[in-house]
């Protein structure tokens, strides 16, 4: 199987170990991936000066409906999140969760791209709830729980 | 009111647009191609065919300033057309729709970087170029639209979009593509408005399928000729949704010519206008019956040869003319139009008292409403 793998950013995963240890609070933190193509590494795609910040400002509390705006159209990223999470015996807890997001119009390119490097992204960067997510307007905050929910006993 | 122009196509016109000063014309013969025919002296010659549909295409917009053709059909494509100068034929560019249905009409945005496909597929597709992809993709507008979308029109500000179907709604929606369009200022139709939001929902008295729509100039109220012959202006800001019932057939293509005056065509064979008075909207005049002298002059190349009238009757309405009270002795309509107008179109310039008319008669008349 001679599939591209790409090469990952160091800040990158720092960026997703200091999304796993900031401070928890109320709102929802997310940090998106993107591969660069040309280059075929992993990269942050962050609005510029942003990585200038300190790492309590970078990660701004947002919510579902921000981060599913900020998303494109029609290419493929990878999406960490981080939020809180109430179970079913009312225990809390923020999972760490990585969504990849890959809508049908992307490129086919592009899709394969991001699907051969998935794993090897998740594995480095020891997250371990990965999940696909096709469609913009499926990413609610339900769908969300539900595919959390299978995780937790 | 005067006729500037008239010239018959051996076929019928189910589309036409005009490019930039009306020097040369996109006409659908009924057919999968598209003919571009230019002006030379007082005729018109044909130019280019435009040949890539696989079925019959519905509609035709030339933008007038990017001079860019886009032309949708019912093989569920749309290609938009760029002119090759240095070797003066037009090139084709598939455009990903992704409609499972026949497309109905296309439309430029008014700033022409953006363009809207109504379907059968129950959506409209809003087209933009995709910088990454390199092709132009789109994005659907599907919620609450329950059947066939046919008509369209842009809203000046180049982000709503007004649509009416086969479900007898007449909506505006927000058609705002992130990275193409800047946030549009506040308006009667709401502010931040994200794809997809429902900005009015309107429909006539009798209910119908929506044939036309249209946006007032200012964009402050829409139009709408449905089927039951029936003409309604909705003003959000007043809150009031006029209609006017008309005694004759049905519409199938309106114009606004300016805040007060719309122009309206169909399956009367007569353009009409309507205009505002400040209380309600009435029927003015009927375009181009009164002068059947001239009429019956241009309808034959030889005078008074009614014989050939007979035969040209018998092709361009499929039925042997009889004498009847509508029509006069040679079996023709008092109407300039002598079958159904396909569509009216307003002068791409701005102009606003010219329109165009294309029938199925084979007929594209071109009108200045005022003279």
């Amino acid at each position: 199987m001679s599939s591209v793998t790409c090469t990952i950013n160091a800040s990158v995963l720092k960026n997703v170990e200091e999304l796993r240890l900031c401070k928890k609070t109320e709102g929802m933190k997310a940090y998106v991936a993107k591969i660069d193509a040309k280059t075929l590494e992993v990269v942050d795609d962050m609005p510029p000066k942003t990585d200038k910040l300190a790492k309590d400002e970078r990660f701004k509390d947002t919510t579902l409906e921000e981060v599913t705006e900020d998303l494109p159209d029609n290419a493929p990223r990878y999406l960490v999140l981080s939020y809180r999470y109430e179970h079913k015996d009312k225990r809390v807890s923020y999972p760490l969760v990585l969504i990849y997001y890959c809508p049908g119009t992307a490129r086919p390119a592009d899709r394969m791209l991001y699907a051969s490097t998935q794993q090897m992204f998740a594995t480095r960067a020891m997250l371990d709830k990965v999940y696909l997510l096709e469609d913009k307007d499926d990413f609610t905050q339900e769908w969300l729980d539900e595919k959390v929910a299978k995780f937790s006993r | 009111m005067s006729i500037t122009d008239e010239h018959i196509f051996p076929f019928c016109v189910t589309a036409h647009s005009f490019n930039h000063d009306k020097s040369q014309v996109a006409v659908c013969p009924n057919s999968n191609e598209v003919h571009i025919y230019a002006r030379s002296g007082t005729q018109w010659t044909p130019l280019h065919v435009l040949k890539e549909h696989d079925l019959l295409v519905t509609s035709v917009d030339w933008a007038p300033r990017t001079n860019r053709i886009v032309t949708c059909s019912q093989d569920k494509n749309a290609y938009v057309w760029t002119l090759d100068e240095v070797a003066n034929v037009w090139k084709p560019t598939l455009v990903h729709l992704r409609i499972n249905r026949a497309a109905t009409q296309a439309r430029w945005s008014p700033m022409e970087d953006k363009f809207a496909v109504a379907s059968g597929d129950k959506c409209v597709a809003i087209c933009y170029f995709g910088e990454d992809n390199d092709w132009w993709v789109s994005k659907h507008i599907k919620k609450p639209i329950a059947s066939t979308v046919l008509c369209i029109d842009w809203h000046p500000n180049n982000v709503l979009l007004a649509c009416g179907g086969t479900d007898m709604k007449a909506r505006v929606f927000s058609a705002f593509i992130k990275g193409v369009d800047q946030k549009p200022a506040a308006s009667v139709w709401g502010e931040r408005l994200p794809f997809n939001t429902v900005c009015g929902e309107f429909e006539s008295p009798s209910g119908g399928w929506v044939h036309s729509i249209g946006f007032s100039p200012d964009g402050e109220s829409v139009a709408f000729a449905s089927h039951d012959s029936s003409l309604t202006v909705a003003t959000p800001a007043t809150g009031e949704v006029t209609s006017v019932r008309s005694p004759n057939l049905p519409f199938k293509s309106l114009a606004w010519m300016d805040q007060s005056t719309i122009a309206v065509s169909g399956h009367d064979c007569s353009p009409m206008i309507y205009a505002y008075d400040g209380a309600t909207w009435r029927l003015v005049k009927r375009l181009g019956e009164d002068d059947k002298s001239r009429r019956s002059a241009t309808a034959s190349p030889s005078n008074n040869n009614t014989a050939f009238n007979l035969f040209r009757q018998m092709d361009s309405r499929n039925q042997p003319a009889k004498a009847s009270s509508t029509s006069t002795g040679d079996g023709s309509l008092k109407s300039v139009h002598q079958n159904t107008i396909t569509e009216l179109r307003r002068d791409p310039a701005g102009n606003p008292s010219d329109i165009s008319t294309g029938g199925l008669d084979g007929r594209l008349i071109q009108w200045n409403i005022l003279a």
